[in-house]
């Protein structure tokens, strides 16, 4: 019984939470404090309707319950305003709640004040998953186990999440209202786009996950169709709720029997479920009436119409659709909507349309490893009967995608293009059979008998990148230095120099290796980095069966510039540096207390944090290290800094971490400090927190 | 998940007023908006029943139920779950008054 009354409180919550959080933010004017009466409400319901019975109006008790805690406060400290003294004194002098009238605002009233929470919790200047994990708390009544559920996250870092979010409101004091101006097109941006993330966290669910993840479209259409009934003059708010109707009407058609996912114009259109249809149609129309110029969720959701319009596949308006792609390219032009449009022109106008804008879309670094570029264009190349430039572009697709039943699909087609092109009769791949590909030079080239084996492991690497990047089966000739340049800045874009050298060198040593196998039969030997002469060179035919034949070889580093490396180990960093330190303000002092102390002692950092507060001798200004030998000593400013950071205890690591260490991983004993719980602050955290306050390392902070 | 929310008729159901027509209508209206009410209607009294037994079909006039058994109304209604079901037929049964109903969960293709 009381398991019942449990989830009827749970249902209520969810129904309420919204209102009763938005009413109490206007109140006290803190989103946190107005949260805990909230949460007080709840409790306070788990503990009396088990007993005496859910009441007949329970949205209006625990607003009541809330709201006088939250009066009794406001009182203590001297915060009630006038309306609330009224409310506060008409409380007192009933005996019971119900049937009361404790709500002091009207029902717009409370709705205007729900519409501003979605402002204030989907506020940008708050990441992107907290205002998730805040939007999910407060509007939809989640508990933070369930949101940690749904997106497959820990509790902790959802709770966390929420602390820090509505930390920031308060310290930035986000005002409770609703943006007008200027101000307002981002700020309902921000709301839409975390609305629209829930969803698509939910669209990505699998049959087999959690179902509080699968719900989690439900929740988005619930957050939409409230946030458009709350601002109905908002064509982009309609325009979301649209989308998202449409894309869940579809729910039941996209997977297959064994979980492969089935694309649009496959789909069984019995599946898509009309009432939703309807439902995103009736959003849309709304959406027009609104009468301001199509946003990108409107335009998107245009798109979605025209695929519900169509009774099959066939039926389907693509140039309504190309055309809809180029309105939504003006507003949102990103690679992928450009990638959208180059298959409707295909639908719509023939591949060649498609595929002159999809290969403009190759270099993007947006689209780099996303597996739909190399789908499109296969899908383009075999129409256009180019059937072994389509095979590999599946084959690129099908290692590009992690979804294994997409990548039988696409590595089906492949195999279906390769049939293809070795039936064509007079295709380049029949007059190419003796070219060579990149894996075939590759394997090589890495088996030539006078590398070390060292050099060969680093070389193979590099080798391996660059197959795993444009395919085994590419020609060499194919193979550009634009290319590798591209594949270089995004692989060891980021590296130090010394890597991005090593592997420039072995594409140069590569590149030297290839023009040394032989030059092509009938012409001048090309020069290093082609010239007038490829040309010929190309058309003098094949050349020695089996070698490295058709253009001249380029040198494949030619995009690569060599990296200065920086000289030296460890360079201590300057004196003036570390003087600047210390006059910083915004250092915690458990770090100003190491950092002083590693600069003092000249000590390792590991055996620094070693030290435990038993072994310290303060006055003498020393510490005995519990790694090593011998005393870690000090200088007057350290001398100032431990005792506030020893505070009294008598035992356990001198320097702890910020939170007590989580259930699954206790760390050894003499780790943990006996009195806080609290372990020892570890290499790697402390390395962290230096480096990102000043971009060195803490070793450098030794003088000598 | 899907309910339906079925209303008996009864034989001393009292007759709408004004008043509660348009407490009915703005209910309806903020379900619908919300995405919670799906369909609703209410159901001809004066029907056909079909009766399908070994192949053979029979079709007649129907379902001559007892006025206090006969369904007069439905709801398709979008919930979290069976609790939040209950709750807004108790909100429903607020504005209409006295009666009966059931509610039932309907199965989709995924379950």
């Amino acid at each position: 019984m009381s398991g019942d009354t449990h989830r009827a409180v749970d249902a209520v919550w969810k129904m309420e939470s919204a209102r009763i959080v938005a009413g109490l933010v206007r109140m006290v004017g803190d989103v946190g404090e107005a949260e805990e009466f909230a949460q007080d409400a709840l409790l306070a319901a788990l503990e009396q309707w088990p007993r005496a019975g859910v009441p007949d109006n329970p949205g209006a008790w625990l607003m009541a319950v809330a709201k006088r805690r939250a009066i009794d406060r406001l009182r203590r400290e001297k915060r009630l305003d006038l309306r609330h003294e009224e409310l506060a004194h008409d409380l007192a002098t009933r005996q019971d709640t119900a049937g009361a009238d404790l709500d002091a605002s009207s029902d717009e009233e409370v709705s205007d004040d729900v519409l501003r929470l979605m402002f204030v919790s989907c506020h940008p200047a708050l990441s992107a998953e907290s205002r998730v994990a805040l939007t999910l708390r407060l509007l939809g009544g989640l508990r933070t186990e369930e949101i940690a559920r749904a997106f497959l996250v820990s509790e902790s870092t959802i709770a966390q999440r929420v602390v820090r979010a509505k930390r920031t409101l308060a310290a930035l004091r986000i005002p409770f209202e609703v943006p007008v101006g200027p101000d307002r097109a981002a700020r309902l941006s921000s709301v839409l786009e975390v609305v629209y993330l829930v969803f698509n966290e939910g669209y990505a669910a699998s049959a087999g996950d959690d179902w509080m993840r699968q719900d989690l479209c439900q929740e988005a259409l619930r957050l939409g169709r409230l946030l458009a009934g709350l601002a109905p003059g908002e064509a982009e708010a309609h325009g979301l709720v649209a989308l998202m109707e449409l894309q869940a009407s579809r729910a039941a058609a996209r997977t297959g029997p064994s979980g492969e996912p089935v694309a649009l114009h496959e789909q069984n259109r019995g599946r898509w479920d009309r009432l939703l249809i309807r439902r995103g149609f009736t959003a849309l129309l709304r959406a027009r009436s609104c009468e301001a110029p199509p946003g990108p969720y409107v335009l998107q959701a245009a798109i979605a119409v025209c695929h519900a319009q169509a009774r099959t596949a066939e039926e389907t308006d693509w140039r309504q659709i190309a055309a809809l792609y180029a309105a939504l390219a003006q507003v949102l032009p990103t690679p992928v909507v450009q990638l959208n449009r180059a298959v409707a022109l295909a639908m719509a106008h023939g591949p060649e349309a498609g595929l002159a804008l999809a290969d403009t879309l190759v270099g993007a670094p947006a689209l780099k490893g996303y597996h739909r570029l190399p789908s499109v264009r296969g899908d383009l190349l075999a129409r256009l009967g180019r059937h072994e430039e389509a095979r590999r572009e599946f084959e690129r697709a099908a290692a590009l995608t992690l979804n294994v039943p997409e990548r039988t699909i696409l590595t089906r087609r492949a195999a279906a293009c390769a049939d293809l092109a070795a039936r064509a009769p007079g295709t380049a791949a029949a007059g190419q059979g003796a070219a060579v590909t990149l894996a075939e030079a590759a394997i090589a080239f890495l088996a030539r008998g006078d590398l070390d084996a060292a050099t060969v492991r680093s070389y193979r690497q590099t080798m391996n990148r660059l197959r795993r990047e444009l395919g085994d089966d590419i020609p060499l000739s194919e193979v550009s230095s634009a290319r590798v340049a591209e594949i270089f800045t995004g692989a060891w874009g980021d590296a130090a120099p010394a890597t991005w050298n090593r592997h420039r060198g072995a594409v140069r040593s590569f590149s030297t290796w290839i023009a040394a196998q032989g030059a092509p039969v009938g012409g001048p030997a090309p020069g290093p980095r082609g010239g007038p002469d490829r040309g010929q060179a190309g058309e003098a035919g094949g050349g020695p069966p089996g070698g490295l034949t058709g253009d001249a070889p380029r040198d494949l580093a030619a995009g690569l510039e060599r990296r200065p490396e920086p000289r030296g180990r460890t360079r201590p960093i300057d004196r003036s540096h570390v003087e600047a330190l210390w006059r910083r303000p915004d250092i915690a002092p458990r770090e100003r207390a190491l950092w002083s102390l590693l600069h003092e002692s000249g000590a390792g950092a590991g055996a620094v944090l070693s030290l435990n507060v038993e072994d310290l001798d303060l006055a003498g200004m020393r510490g005995k290290a519990a790694t090593g030998s011998g005393w870690i000593r000090w200088c007057s400013g350290t001398a100032e800094l431990i005792p506030h950071l020893v505070a009294g205890r008598r035992r356990g690591p001198l320097f702890l971490s910020d939170r007590r260490p989580g259930p699954g991983r206790p760390p050894a004993p003499a780790d943990l400090c006996p009195e806080t719980g609290r372990r020892r602050l570890s290499y790697e955290r402390a390395e962290y927190l230096f480096k990102r306050a000043t971009g060195h390392t803490l070793n450098q902070l030794r003088t000598r | 998940m899907r309910f339906l929310m079925t209303t008996r008729g009864s034989d001393d159901m009292t007759p709408p007023t004004e008043a509660m027509y348009a407490e009915m209508a703005a209910f309806i209206e903020e379900m619908t908006q919300a995405g919670v009410l799906l369909a609703t209607g209410g159901l001809d009294p004066a029907g056909t029943h079909i009766s399908s037994s070994a192949g053979e079909i029979t079709v007649t006039d129907g379902p001559f139920t007892e006025a206090k058994e006969a369904i007069v109304s439905f709801a398709l209604i979008e919930a979290r779950s069976k609790e939040e079901a209950i709750e807004l037929a108790r909100r429903f049964w607020k504005v209409v008054g006295d009666g009966e109903g059931d509610i039932q969960q309907v199965f989709g293709p995924e379950d």
